[in-house]
This record gives structure tokens, C-alpha cells and sequence, in this order.
């Protein structure tokens, strides 16, 4: 028994329940039995692997459900063996090469012309080309997006490439050319509402309509979150009510709590414990991008709007650090230690005009 | 009025034991006390003799008591060469009245019997040679005329004490002073009758009458007040007499002694009056200062810098014109830096107290300056001076020194021997360079500015004020009385006295350079070093307590045989005073340079063991020290050691092993020595002593254990310099004491290298100034991680550092550096106001998120040619920010631990991800945000809600998403935050151990291969280790690789049989799959090999 957001994700192109344009103008792509790279991108949560599915399923028959995992073995330049999990079927081939973190690119290389260079074998029934999809493509490094260059156009005859990224803004320039960049938009809140409903039904449930709302809100428009959330209204309390509580994910409270400690009291020592908590999120493998955004959306309710700018230019100053150097946790305290050095300037002014 | 004056004797007394470096400590010691202690403070005296404090040692002492003459001689040595000797010293020595004279000569018989110490004695004679060297020298000497014939008087002086003190034994308070204003009297009188006459004449003629009055004293026994006082105001007037008459003797100077000295008195009467008072003070006003203060510790929280920083010089003074100052700084001064200032008054010669006492005699008061230092100040009656007037003081040095013809620098440094030489010759001219001490004396002594023409004008004025100022006090003031009194007599026992000092130097040199003086001629060459290289225990620096190492180790050693036998239990690590009895070895350990194998050396020569030593430049692997070694300790092959071998190292009965820096037995000349000699250490039936440097090493992990552990520190600061005081006093060199100072600390107490430096220094001391010197000498010493950190941030440090010595710091351990400098800035306090503090600390993360920048790139790129950009930002600048000082404890950076959990949890989202991947669609990181807490619930809670029926819904979670059982636990770890309960607690265990059996009999098929659990950590280490080599990971990956499609497939296959027909696609896929793959991995190598 799979969890709802598994158990009830549509397969086929027409059964999606939103963005139905898109995935029409997919269909269409597909049937002239031929396509160019894609690269799918969206945030997470907004069903880019689903569609991708539903494509694959569109384009070679229901073959492509036939899933196995298997582990391929590589070897660096610097002669260390790798190997990584793949998910295939006889069709196509997935990946996720930041899986080896800084070798992805030797993974790129190899796999892909591995791949590419191999024909199929009967190409009567079948397409002439595999299909290979790369994860988390906006995390690969420059190198390794360097080496997919080449090989996209070296080997297209025999495989096309769909690319799945959060945003393209790290991909590079020469690969976003390449490429048919496909734009998923996170489903809007009553869009999602409607899936809960949805799924609720064939669950056999009754759903408040304020409660599926409030589910949606919460989410942050994020699908995959809002179902998981719902199942888990389910398990809490059955029959919904409408103003039942809504659990919220324990890394969000979590966040909200640093925000308040930090809202709370300005000062070295204080600082010193928020670190702490800030620790406590990275091990728990939040990544620090969210902590930051989730940090400053909770800070900026305290501000006014002069400060809010300012807040918002000194989180984007030091997210941009901290995706340039190695330690995350420096780049929070830092951002942390500013917003309170600001914060308390701030309130010591306005404290001064009061008096 | 008993009481009171009781009261004034014994803080003094007490004083005076405590602190004898005063100068105007002058107050006479009270009989009691002093015949009390006696005894002990002879015995005290002679330890602190022995360790080498020579200068906190006055003359007073002295007379106090035959035992301390002698090791007053002994000690006084280098010192008085450079250092005053005050008149006030000489004069305030009280006891030299009540002294008699009948016993004389019996004592100058046994002069040299009374010094047990042969050395003292051979000293003595070879006193008279080394002196007339030293008078020579230009510099120093001047009373050498003076001395033979006032030789005898010396013996005197030394004798007079002690049948003094035997003849007051236990005379109550109020007789002596009755007995001592007696003597005043008839003092007085003598003085007038005799002023003509031979001083020394005079002053013994007084003893005698003291003497005499003094057994009267004890036979009357009667005190009254009325008595008294009529006694001193009979004593004033006398005074007065003796004043006048002697001015018409132009003996102006001793007059002037005379007079500030009294003036002096007086005032000291006032002060301890008012401690008197203070002493009553109530508690209701306590606490209200209690309130107040704690006010002022606000302000003083908040007090600025200097206003016009930089804005005036400090001009330049004659060297040691603030001789005899004892400064202390108040608040913020107009235009210097506290630093600045107290620098200035320590180049020329004065001190800087902490905190207000007599002993203070300005007080340099600057804005916001403490109410609770210049009000007691003032109580103190101690001279309040600001910055103008400070300066002042410098350059009226300089004016004076202009003025006078003769060259004034050598005078000041020979103390005020030569004037008091004069008077005693009855010169009657008060040259100018008379003036001129006496005037640096009243600055400091009695704060009366006066130019230095116009001393014999104000004298008259003076003797006024001494008069009013006694006929005001004259209740309580007795006992001064009485030495301002018989101080122009003691003129000339201070002469010699002076010539005693010189003396001592003397004999100090001859007990200290004994040995050495021997083989002088020959080895004229030899470097310092070897040359002064200590001869006896005794002169080793710093090692003279009753708990030093030396005598540990001659404890050790002595009793080891006894030990031997007694068979005595292991102690307890954290036994104290364990005499390492146990222990059959001993491992010296301690920087270089303080005297470890001179210790050795010393002990074992003292001991009459013979060494056989073994150090860095023998090979001393493990054959060699199974063979050549071991055969030398087991006694029954010794005679073919003596005979054989090694011809020389003849040994006795009673040998040592001494294996000297055993810290250097590694590489491959001496492998295995380390173990061999542990080996040894264990059977052996000699006492072996072991030494090294850094005792918790890692090679010495092992060794420390069989070992009696004696650590060596480095010696104080004084302790070094007293010695090397005399070393250059023996060698000719005159060296500045801050010179020395410095050179000392440059070397890091290092005694080996400072005389070095010392040497190098004698060689061309005009080349090197002191600042080059500083600069050219500082020891590289390494440094931990932790002391850097406190660097980093300490402001104090800062000053003295360049902006290279401060990256250097960053250099220490680069790849630490900014870890540490990371966790500990937020510990530190900033030096600044309050509010500032947040925004210097955001500056100082700023720099480190910079730094991290930084770091990234060197590491990514190879271009460790940013690493200095990486030090400014990652320490120096952190360090600028943040200067202060660390308040807390420096914590090791918790970034370490902190990462790798992180990638541990990493790790174990990566296995669930992957094991979950054909169910789920998400990335990694939404495993961590959304999957792990709804999927671990869906699996739990039917275990915690239905109990046992629960199982096989959770199982089907489980095997919808093709989790292990292992992965359940990954999942709660992932998903628990802190402050959380773990819901794992709360299904009940046998639940939990039934759902385990029946997962592990209903194991279904897996979509993939769940060796890879394994593998994927091991891949993960390698991951983690990726700048680490991996060398040594590919032979086991390679066969790892070889067994690779085995164990997978049967994993499977296995699993295939014990499947259940129940489900549904996921079967079939794994049917297929085994094959496929193997196909799929077969023809991925072939490719690979085509290419």
C-alpha cells in the first residue's frame, strides 16, 4: 500500500489534472514520433517526473513501466572506482549524476555515450532512440554541464536527453539552447485543491473544501506535500473537520523557531545558539537555499519596508556566497549576524523616536 | 598610647617582610617581633638566597641578623652595581642603635666561623683580589680609598645586631620606647658636645649609651606619658641643635639627609594614622563605597581613548631620572595611551603600581580618573600629578643633567656612595653633583620639587617645618623620631655599608663563578653556556623548592635501590606527591633549554652514580640497544662492558642510564628502540632516566607509562635574569635590565639561548640598539591551534604585532585556522562600546563568509596562492573586528562533527532515495522535507495503534516502497528533530521483535541488488575522502568489483524463492532482471575495452 501521493499519480498524458494545455501540446510533440532534448524544469512538487512519465508512456507503450535498478561502475581520470544507481527500463535510462557529487561529470561522459553509441537492437517496433534523464541538472557541476555539450549534439540520432531541473538558471547558457525547455509551473493552490478532492474521492473520503484550501495554502503549492499532508490529516483525525489542524513539516516549525529566537534577542550569545540550530537544520539535510528563504520570509514580517529591501538584497548577497564556497553554515551566520546588527539598530531608532 | 603605637609597628612590620624592595620603607622593626622571627626569617633567607631572587633583597636586612648578612653578601651582588642603594635604606635601619658594643670583639674572632659555607668563606679571601678588579673599572668603584679603614667597622656592623636584639629579649612595648626616648636625650646631648668629632667615633659613643640606657630602661620599669613627652620634645630641640651646629659645619648634606628624611617620617606618621583610621572604618559606609563604585564601573565601561592621541612626546630624560618613582596611572590621560606612558617611565627607570600604597609616590591622574585612588591618594599624602606635570618631571632630568659639569649618569648609577664618602672625609663643598642626587631624592622621597641651586636656602625653611611638624605630632611619633634622630650619625656606617655592597658583589661572584674561575684561563674561549654551566645543584635556575624536580630526582634516585625490594604497588595516576617509587624509570620532560641534562648530570654526580649516556647521535636502534644496552644494565656482563666496548664509559657499581632525547628515537636508524627500551625498562636493575621534550607526543604515548613523570617549566622571568645579572657582572658587560629583560622573553625563557644572546650582545652591544635587538631575537615558537585563536583576538597582542605576524598566525595550521577563528569569535568580547558590538560582529562573520570564498577556490582550483588573501579574511580581519579578549573557554570548532553527522544523514537519505526510487518521484532533498516523517509514520503507526495486527500493514508500506529493515531505522533517524520523541519508543518491543521475524520471513523481492548497502558506503567514503588518496581503497574495490554480479544475483535468487506470488508487476520486472543486467554490465565492458 503506497503512500496517496504514489498510489494515485496519473500515467497518461490526458489524465493529468492540470496544465492540461501543456500536456496536449506534449501529445502532440510525441506523435510526430520524434523530439527534440527537453529540459523540464520547475519547482519541486509541480509534477515534472510525472509528466515525464506520462511522455515515455506516450511514446513506447506501457514497456517503459517495466522499471529495474541496477548499478553501473565508473572510473575517474584519477583511477577511483564510482558507481551510481540507475533507473531503467528497455527504453530509456535515468540517472542522477550529482549522486557522485564532483565525479557527475566522468558519470555524464561515460554513461551517456554508452548509451548513445548503442543502437537498438530490432529497430522495427521500436523508436530509433533511447531516452536518458538526468536529474537535478541545476546541481551538476560546470564541468560535467560542459561535457553534456558535445554529446547532445554528437549523438542525437541515437538518443534524446530530457533534463529535469528546479530552475535553469544554473544550467548553462549553451545547454538551455540546446534544449526544449519545458516550464512546469507549481499548480496554483486551487488547482491543488481540486487533486485533493480528487484523490480524496477515490479514497472513498469526504473532504471539506476550507480544509483541502487550507492544505493547499500550507503546502506552499507544492503537490507532493499538500497529498502527503492530507493523508496525514487522514491518519490524525477521520471524518475531516474543516478547521482541523493542519500538521505543518517539522523542518518548517523548526525554521520558524530559529526566526523567532532570533527576532527575540540581538546579541553574540544569541547568535551562538542560533548557530546551533542552524547546524541542527543542515544535518538534517534541509537544504541551506530553503533555510535561507524560509529564514528571511519569517524575519521580514518584523520589518518595515526600508528594512524589508534591505533584509531581502543581504539574504540574495550571502545565498549567492553560499553557493560559491563550501561551508553553508558560514554564509548563515553571517546573514543572521547582519539581519541582527540591522535589526537592532532599527529598533533602538524607532525605540528613540518613541521617547 | 601604648595601644596606639603597638598599632603603628606591626602593619610595618608585617610590611616589612613581605616587601622589602621598598625604599622608604624605613620604619624600625619591632623588637618582639623581630626576636620572634629571628629564627625563621634567617632560615627564609636563605632559600630565597638559593633561588636566586637577589633583588628583592635590601640592605636593611643586613643588620637585621647574622644569618641574612651572609646571604645578604651572598645575594647582594650584580644588582648594586646597577641599582641604588638610598640613603633612606641605610639611615631607616633602626636596630643599629640598640646595638652593643661589648660584644665586638668576641665576634670579629670568629668572623669567618660564623659562615658555615665553605664557599662563603673561600669567597672572602679571594674578595679583596676581585674587588680592586672592580674598583678599577671606571664605572663603578669610587670608595675604594674608603674601604681599608673602615674595614673594621664593617665586622662591627655585621656583629652589632644580634647581641642587640639578645639583650631586649621580651622587654615590653612601652619600656623600649621609654628607653629609646631615654637614649634620645642623652643622644642629644652627646651630639652637641661632640659635633666636631670623627663621626664613626660618635656613633659608636652613642651604642654605648643606648646600650646602657637600655639596660636602665629594663631595670626601671616605669612609663609615663608626661615623661615621654618631655623626652621628645627635649630630643626635638636637640635635633634643632644638632641641625644648626652642623650646618655651621657646611655639612649641608647630611643635614638635608637629615631633614627629608624627617620630613619624611612625618609624613609616614600622617599615613599610618589615617590606615589607623581606616581600619575602624564602619559597614554601613562600606557598602555604601560598595554602591558607588559599582557606578563607576559603568563609566568605566564606557570611557573613551585618549582626546588628542599623539598630540604631545614624551621628551626625552636622562636614563633612570624616575629612579625611585613608583607611578600610578588614573584614568585617561589627555594624550597618551596608558601603554605609551607606562613604557616612557619604565625606560627611565621608575614603576608602576597597580594599586595605591606607600610605596606610590605620584599619582598620574588623567580624566576620569578612579575617586577611590585619589582620595586615598590624598589621604596618603602622595603627590597628584597630571601629564603636563609628568612630562615635566622628564625634562627637568634633562636640564639638570645640562647643568652639571661632572657626568651625572655614572653618579646616579653609584648610588649615593661617593657623597656620603665625601661627607665622611669632612669635604665641606656641596658640589653640584651632591645637589643634584639629593635633589632626584627629594622628588622622590618626600615630593618637594626644588631646583637644584637653591637647596641651602631652603634648608633653613626646612628645619622650620621639621620643628613644627614634630612639636604637632609629638604624641605618637616617637619611634621616628628616634631614627631621624641618629640618622646623620649613621653617615658613616652607611660608608660602610656601601663598601660592604661592594663587597658582596664580590663574594657573590666568588661563590657563584667558584668552579668556573678555576678553568678560567684555559677556556677563555668557551662559549658562555658551557662556560657558567652550573657546577652544583644549587645553581641550577629554578630548581631549588622542596618539590623541585631536583629533588625529586634525588629522591627518586637514592631510594631506588630500597625500592627495589620493597616492591611497592603501582600508583594511582592522580596520586599526589608520589615519589615514583614504582617507577623504575624517569622521564624528565620540559622545553629546551631549562636544564634537563644538567640536571641529570648534577644529580647523578651528586649522587655518586656514574652516567652512561645515550643521546640523538647514538644510533640506538633496537639491536643495538637489545645488545649493547641491556648487556650493560644486567650486572652480571658488566665488567666485559667496562673492559670492552666502550673503554671509557667505565662503569661502577652504581650506574644510570640516561637515554637523552628519547623523543628523537624514530626513523629507520632507531626503530623499534622505543619498544626495546621499554623492554628494557621493565627488567632492568639500574635506574634508566629518560629524556624529552614534549612528553604527550605520540611517540611517547607508551613510554610515559613505565616512567616516574617529572615535568620541567620554563623559570620565571627573574629567575633567569638574577642569574644572567651575574654572568655579565662576571664577564664585564653591562647590560640594561629591560635589555635583559627582553632578551629573556624574546627567547622564551629559554636559559641556553638567552645566553646567547647575551654573548651575541656583549660582542657589539653599541651595534645593536635594544628596539633592533627586540626585533632581531624573538624566539619562532610553535604554537597549538588554541593559543592562536587567543591571539587572534587578544588586543593586547595585537600591539606588538605586525599586520604579517598577525596573518602568520593564520598560518599556523591554515586549514584549522578558520575553523577555529569560526566557532570561537562570538565567544570573544570586543574592545568597544556596547552597541557597536553587534556591528562588529556581523563585520567579523562578513569576513569569514568572504574567507569561505576563498577557501573554495583554493581548494577547487589548486591556487593555494590565495591562502594569504584567505588569512586576512578569515583571521586577520576577523581578529581586527573582534580585538578584545575571549571570555569563555576556546571551544575546538564543532564544524567537524557537525559535517560529518551532515553527511552521514546525507548518506542514509541517498540509500532511501534510491531503494524508493521506482515508487517515488522525488529528488533527494524531498525525502528529507516531505517523504521521511509521513513515510516512517505510515509504517509505524499501525504498529503503535493495532499492536501485533498492525505488522502486515506496515509491511506492505514497506514493501510498496521497497524499504529494508535497516532503512526504517535511517528513516526515523532522518526524521527526528531535537526535542522530539522517538516513535520507535513506543511500540512495545515485542511488536517491534515480531514485526523483525516476520520482515525477515516474508522477505520479499527487492528491485535491486541489497549488497549495495555496503557498497553504497563504502562508495560514500570514498566520497568523503576525496582529497585523501585512495590508493589503498582500490584493491578492495577491485575485488569487491570481481565478486560483484555473484553475490548480487544469488541475493536475488534467493529471494526469488521465497517470494510471494502476491505481487504484482514488481515480480516480474525482478524475474527479468537479473539476466538483463548482466547482460547490460557485459556489454558496458566490452565497450569499454573496444575503446
Amino acid at each position: 500500500m503506497s503512500l496517496w501521493v504514489d498510489k494515485h499519480r496519473p500515467k497518461d498524458l490526458m489524465k493529468l489534472d492540470y496544465h492540461k494545455e501543456q500536456a496536449g501540446r506534449l501529445k502532440n510533440l510525441v506523435q510526430q514520433s520524434d523530439f527534440p532534448h527537453l529540459l523540464v524544469y520547475g519547482p519541486s512538487g509541480a509534477g515534472k517526473k510525472t509528466r515525464i512519465m506520462c511522455l515515455l508512456r506516450e511514446l513506447y507503450g506501457s514497456g517503459v513501466e517495466r522499471l529495474r535498478q541496477e548499478t553501473m561502475n565508473f572510473t575517474t581520470p584519477s583511477n577511483k572506482k564510482i558507481e551510481i544507481m540507475t533507473v531503467s527500463s528497455n527504453y530509456h535510462i535515468e540517472v542522477n549524476p550529482t549522486d557522485v557529487g564532483i565525479h557527475d561529470r566522468v558519470v555524464i561522459m561515460d554513461l551517456v555515450k554508452n548509451v548513445a553509441q548503442t543502437h537498438q537492437i530490432d529497430s522495427s517496433g521500436q523508436r530509433e532512440f533511447k531516452v536518458v534523464i538526468l536529474n537535478e541538472v541545476d546541481d551538476l557541476t560546470k564541468d560535467a554541464q560542459h561535457a553534456l555539450r558535445r554529446t547532445m549534439e554528437k549523438y542525437v540520432a541515437t538518443c534524446r536527453l530530457i533534463l529535469i531541473a528546479n530552475s535553469i538558471s544554473r544550467v548553462i547558457p549553451a545547454i538551455r539552447s540546446r534544449c526544449l525547455t519545458i516550464r512546469v509551473p507549481a499548480p496554483t493552490e486551487n488547482e491543488i485543491a481540486s487533486v485533493l478532492h480528487v484523490v480524496c474521492k477515490k479514497e472513498g473520503l469526504n473532504l471539506p473544501s476550507e480544509l483541502a484550501m487550507r492544505i493547499a495554502k500550507c503546502s506552499g503549492r507544492n503537490l507532493r506535500r499538500a497529498l502527503l499532508m492530507c493523508e496525514a490529516c487522514k491518519v490524525q483525525q477521520y471524518p475531516f473537520t474543516s478547521d482541523q489542524k493542519v500538521p505543518e513539516p517539522d523542518w518548517q516549525l523548526f525554521i520558524k523557531e530559529t526566526a523567532s529566537m532570533i527576532l527575540s534577542e540581538q546579541s553574540p550569545k544569541k547568535l551562538g545558539e542560533v548557530r546551533q540550530k542552524l547546524y541542527e537544520l543542515i544535518i538534517h539535510g534541509v537544504p541551506p537555499d530553503v533555510v535561507f528563504s524560509g529564514l528571511l520570509c519569517e524575519l521580514v514580517k518584523n520589518c518595515d519596508m526600508a528594512m524589508k529591501c534591505q533584509v531581502a538584497s543581504h539574504a540574495a548577497t550571502y545565498e549567492h556566497r553560499m553557493r560559491l564556497g563550501n561551508k553553508a553554515i558560514f554564509h548563515l551566520e553571517a546573514f543572521v549576524a547582519k539581519f541582527m546588527a540591522i535589526y537592532k539598530k532599527f529598533m533602538e531608532e524607532s525605540l528613540g523616536d518613541v521617547f | 598610647m601604648s595601644k596606639d603605637i603597638r598599632s603603628f609597628f606591626k602593619p610595618k612590620n608585617s610590611q616589612k617582610a613581605k616587601v622589602e624592595e621598598d625604599d622608604d620603607d624605613i620604619i624600625p622593626e619591632s623588637p618582639d617581633v623581630q626576636i620572634r622571627n629571628k629564627k625563621k626569617e634567617s632560615r627564609k633567607k636563605r632559600v630565597l638566597c638559593d633561588s636566586d631572587e637577589e633583588e628583592i633583597f635590601d640592605s636593611k636586612k643586613k643588620k637585621s641578623s647574622k644569618d641574612s648578612m651572609k646571604s645578604g653578601t651572598k645575594n647582594k651582588s650584580p644588582h648594586n652595581n646597577l641599582k641604588e642603594v638610598k640613603a633612606a635604606d641605610l639611615f631607616g635601619s633602626g636596630p643599629i642603635k640598640r646595638t652593643e658594643p661589648l660584644v665586638k670583639k668576641e665576634k670579629k674572632k670568629t668572623e669567618t666561623g660564623i659562615h658555615s659555607d665553605d664557599d662563603f668563606e673561600k669567597s672572602l679571601l679571594e674578595l679583596d683580589a676581585v674587588e680592586e678588579l672592580a674598583c678599577n673599572s671606571i664605572e663603578k668603584q669610587p670608595p675604594v680609598n674608603v674601604k681599608s679603614p673602615n674595614s673594621k667597622e664593617k665586622d662591627v656592623l655585621t656583629k652589632k645586631d644580634t647581641p642587640s636584639k639578645k639583650s631586649k629579649v621580651s622587654p615590653k612595648l612601652k619600656e623600649d620606647i621609654k628607653s629609646k626616648t631615654d637614649d634620645f636625650s642623652s643622644k642629644s646631648h652627646t651630639n652637641k658636645s661632640k659635633v666636631n668629632e670623627n663621626k664613626r667615633k660618635f656613633a659608636e659613643f652613642i651604642e654605648e649609651k643606648i646600650d646602657s640606657n637600655l639596660v636602665k630602661a629594663n631595670e626601671e620599669n616605669t612609663s609615663k606619658k608626661k615623661k615621654l613627652d618631655d623626652n621628645i620634645k627635649d630630643k626635638n630641640n636637640g635635633i634643632i641643635n644638632i641641625v644648626k651646629k652642623e650646618a655651621d659645619l657646611d655639612d649641608s648634606n647630611a643635614i638635608d639627609n637629615s631633614l627629608n628624611e624627617s620630613i619624611h617620617e612625618n609624613k609616614k606618621k600622617k599615613r599610618s594614622n589615617k590606615s589607623l583610621n581606616e581600619s575602624t572604618l564602619t559597614d554601613e559606609e562600606r557598602h555604601e563605597r560598595k554602591s558607588y563604585s559599582a557606578a563607576l564601573y559603568q563609566k568605566y565601561l564606557n570611557r573613551s581613548g585618549p582626546k588628542h592621541l599623539g598630540a604631545k612626546e614624551i621628551p626625552k630624560g636622562s636614563p633612570d631620572c624616575l629612579k625611585d618613582c613608583a607611578f600610578l596611572l588614573t584614568g585617561v590621560l589627555d594624550s597618551f595611551e596608558r601603554e605609551e606612558i607606562t613604557e616612557a617611565i619604565v625606560k627611565y627607570g621608575g614603576c608602576i603600581k597597580n594599586a595605591i600604597s606607600k610605596k606610590v609616590t605620584h599619582v598620574l591622574a588623567g580624566e576620569d580618573a578612579g575617586p577611590a585612588k585619589m582620595s586615598k591618594a590624598q589621604e596618603l599624602g602622595i603627590k597628584i600629578i597630571n601629564e603636563n606635570e609628568f612630562l615635566q618631571i622628564i625634562r627637568d632630568s634633562v636640564n639638570k643633567k645640562t647643568n652639571a659639569t661632572e657626568n651625572i649618569t655614572k653618579e646616579v648609577k653609584i648610588e649615593k656612595t661617593p657623597s656620603k664618602k665625601d661627607k665622611s672625609k669632612g669635604l665641606h663643598n656641596t658640589d653640584k653633583s651632591d645637589n643634584k642626587i639629593l635633589k632626584g631624592k627629594n622628588i622622590s622621597g618626600i615630593k618637594v620639587e626644588k631646583s637644584s641651586s637653591d637647596i641651602p636656602n631652603k634648608k633653613s625653611d626646612k628645619v622650620k617645618q621639621t620643628k613644627s611638624n614634630h612639636e604637632q605630632n609629638i604624641k605618637s611619633k616617637s619611634p621616628y623620631e628616634i631614627k631621624n634622630e641618629t640618622n646623620p650619625k649613621s653617615d658613616n656606617i652607611e660608608d660602610v655599608k656601601s663598601k660592604e655592597d661592594i663587597k658582596t658583589n664580590n663574594i657573590n661572584n666568588g661563590t657563584k663563578s667558584e668552579s668556573c674561575e678555576s678553568i678560567e684561563p684555559a677556556t677563555s674561549t668557551l662559549m658562555w653556556v658551557d662556560k657558567y654551566k652550573p657546577q652544583t645543584l644549587k645553581q641550577i635556575i629554578g630548581q631549588h623548592g622542596e618539590a623541585s624536580n631536583v629533588k625529586k630526582l634525588c629522591n627518586w634516585l637514592t631510594k631506588w635501590y630500597i625500592n627495589r625490594k620493597a616492591k611497592l604497588p603501582k600508583p594511582s595516576p592522580w596520586a599526589k606527591n608520589d615519589d615514583g617509587g614504582y617507577y623504575k624509570a624517569a622521564l624528565l620532560s620540559g622545553p629546551p633549554g631549562v636544564g634537563k641534562t644538567t640536571t641529570v648530570s648534577l644529580v647523578c654526580k651528586e649522587l655518586g652514580f656514574d652516567m652512561v649516556e645515550f643521546n640523538a647521535s647514538d644510533t640506538r636502534s633496537k639491536t643495538l640497544i637489545k645488545e649493547q644496552i641491556s648487556e650493560l644494565l644486567t650486572t652480571t656482563s658488566l665488567s666485559g662492558f667496562a673492559k670492552g666496548v666502550t673503554g671509557k664509559q667505565a662503569v661502577t657499581k652504581k650506574h644510570v642510564l640516561v637515554m637523552d632525547e628519547v623523543d628523537g628515537m624514530a626513523g629507520n636508524e632507531d626503530r623499534g628502540g622505543l619498544q626495546e627500551l621499554i623492554g628494557l625498562i621493565k627488567a632492568t636493575s639500574v635506574p634508566i632516566i629518560c629524556m624529552c621534550n614534549d612528553r604527550n607526543s605520540q611517540k611517547m604515548r607508551s613510554l610515559v607509562n613505565y616512567c616516574y613523570d617529572l615535568r620541567f617549566s620554563k623559570p620565571r622571568v627573574d629567575q633567569i635574569k638574577s642569574a644572567m645579572m651575574s654572568i655579565c657582572f662576571k664577564e664585564g658587560v653591562k647590560v640594561p635590565p629591560e635589555l635583559l629583560n627582553q632578551l629573556i622573553v624574546a627567547a622564551n625563557q629559554d636559559i641556553r639561548q638567552t645566553m646567547h644572546l647575551l654573548a651575541v650582545w656583549a660582542a657589539h652591544p653599541s651595534q645593536t640598539s635594544s628596539g633592533a635587538q627586540k626585533q632581531h631575537t624573538v624566539k619562532d615558537v610553535r604554537l597549538g591551534p588554541w593559543e592562536v585563536v587567543r591571539k587572534v583576538f587578544s588586543e593586547e597582542e595585537h600591539k606588538s604585532m605586525s599586520l604579517n605576524d598577525r596573518s602568520d598566525l593564520f598560518f599556523y595550521d591554515y586549514s584549522l585556522a578558520p575553523l577555529f577563528v569560526q566557532e570561537n569569535y562570538l565567544q570573544v568580547t570586543p574592545h568597544c562600546p556596547k552597541k557597536e558590538i553587534l556591528d562588529r560582529v556581523s563585520r567579523a562573520a562578513d569576513c569569514i563568509s568572504l574567507g569561505d570564498l576563498v577557501d573554495a577556490r583554493i581548494r577547487t582550483n589548486q591556487s593555494w596562492g590565495l591562502l594569504p588573501t584567505q588569512a586576512m579574511y578569515s583571521s586577520v580581519m576577523v581578529g581586527q573586528e573582534m580585538r578584545g579578549h575571549v571570555a569563555g573557554q576556546i571551544q575546538f570548532p564543532g564544524w567537524l562533527g557537525r559535517n560529518s553527522r551532515a553527511t552521514k544523514t546525507r548518506r542514509l537519505c541517498q540509500q532511501i532515495h534510491a531503494h524508493t526510487r521506482l515508487s517515488t518521484s522525488g529528488s533527494k532533498s524531498s525525502i528529507f522535507l516531505d517523504y521521511c516523517t509521513h513515510l516512517r509514520d505510515a509504517i509505524v503507526n499501525p504498529l503503535i495503534k493495532d499492536r501485533g495486527d498492525g505488522i502486515a500493514k506496515s509491511l506492505e508500506v514497506m514493501e510498496a516502497y521497497h524499504l529494508l529493515r535497516e532503512d526504517l531505522d535511517s528513516l526515523t533517524e532522518l526524521s527526528l528533530w531535537p526535542g522530539q520523541r522517538n516513535p520507535m519508543l513506543l511500540i512495545d518491543s515485542k511488536v517491534k521483535a515480531a514485526m523483525t521475524r516476520t520482515y525477515n520471513k516474508s522477505a520479499t523481492a527487492l528491485p535491486y541488488a541489497p549488497g549495495n548497502i555496503k557498497k553504497g558506503r563504502a562508495k560514500e567514503d570514498n566520497e568523503l575522502g576525496e582529497f585523501n588518496e585512495i590508493d589503498d581503497l582500490d584493491e578492495d574495490q577491485a575485488d569487491e568489483d570481481a565478486d560483484d554480479s555473484d553475490p548480487e544475483n544469488d541475493a536475488l535468487i534467493k529471494k526469488k524463492k521465497t517470494e510471494k506470488p502476491s505481487s504484482s508487476k514488481e515480480k516480474s520486472n525482478s524475474k527479468e532482471k537479473p539476466s538483463t543486467s548482466k547482460e547490460k554490465a557485459g556489454t558496458s565492458k566490452e565497450k569499454k575495452k573496444k575503446k
